[in-house]
């Protein structure tokens, strides 16, 4: 295996593995704020931003591997 | 939106003062950060001339996040500083309960705070790269969407970017309004904790 073959499949694996918590913690927070709108629809506003807010700082661990990834593709 | 955000930094400071006084920067910081994101619109950003980019957005650039995630951790530090630096700096280095041990437990316990206080300026570092890898990454990925869409195929290349455009508007003032939401809170949090007399 040559290092390039090494690196294409670093970058892969890390972007691979590392979306698997965000999305499953992306789908909880999703889950419990439409429930949390269903329940109580005045308040659907309020919700729906800290919600979006939430979503927003869970998936910066997503781009923390896109990160990483990238920097093995093209930097090191 | 300006209400929206004198709101949340108002709920953030213990000090109605100093709130009014930071809410400034974090409207600066947000609009600065959300139309640098929203120039990804504009049709004239892919020209190259020797393999480099001639316009770029600001954000994709990690010298221009990286700058405003320090000048927001050093600003925190600063106002912490002039509330009171010795409280400030008794976060980080645990020197008064060097002098309050009594037994053998005492001392393990300033082993285990003084870890603590070296977890927090760990902290500080951290705080810097995961607020500015944040906003680049997000805005970066978005465009390199775009390019990689784009390029696949001829087929592929006038609508069906598209979409992919209209999320990242979306995601260009999601993620300015989280970078002011976060340095609300770094700012916010050192300074209550520094100005709150239970310490």
């Amino acid at each position: 295996m040559t290092p390039e073959v090494m690196k294409l499949i670093a970058a892969a694996a890390c972007m691979a593995i590392g979306s698997i918590g965000p999305a499953l913690g992306e789908g909880s927070i999703a889950t419990k704020g439409i429930e949390g709108i269903g329940r109580n629809p005045e308040a659907a506003d309020k919700i729906f931003t800290n919600m979006i807010v939430s979503m927003a700082v869970i998936e910066s661990i997503a781009i923390f591997c896109l990160v990483v990834s990238l920097i093995i593709l093209f930097a090191a | 939106m300006i209400v929206w955000f004198k709101d949340k930094v108002d709920l953030g400071f213990d000090n109605p003062v100093l709130a009014r006084r930071v809410l400034p920067m974090i409207l600066t910081l947000f609009f600065a950060i959300f139309i640098s994101n929203q120039f990804m619109l504009l049709p004239f950003l892919s020209v190259t001339a020797d393999h480099e980019l001639i316009f770029r957005i600001p954000t994709t650039h990690f010298s221009f996040t990286l700058a405003l995630g320090l000048m927001v951790v050093l600003t925190s530090h600063l106002i912490a500083i002039s509330i009171s630096p010795r409280r400030h700096f008794a976060h980080f280095i645990k020197l008064e309960l060097l002098f309050k041990i009594r037994s053998i437990g005492d001392l393990l316990n300033w082993f285990l705070e003084s870890f603590l206080g070296l977890l927090e300026i760990i902290d500080e570092v951290a705080k810097v790269i995961s607020i500015s890898a944040r906003l680049f990454g997000n805005i970066f990925a978005g465009e390199l969407m775009g390019i990689v869409v784009v390029g696949i195929s001829v087929y592929t290349s006038f609508i069906v970017p598209t979409p992919l455009y209209v999320l990242g508007i979306f995601v260009g003032a999601i993620q300015a309004v989280v970078f002011c939401l976060m340095s609300v809170q770094y700012i916010s949090r050192l300074a209550n904790s520094t100005a709150s007399t239970h310490h």
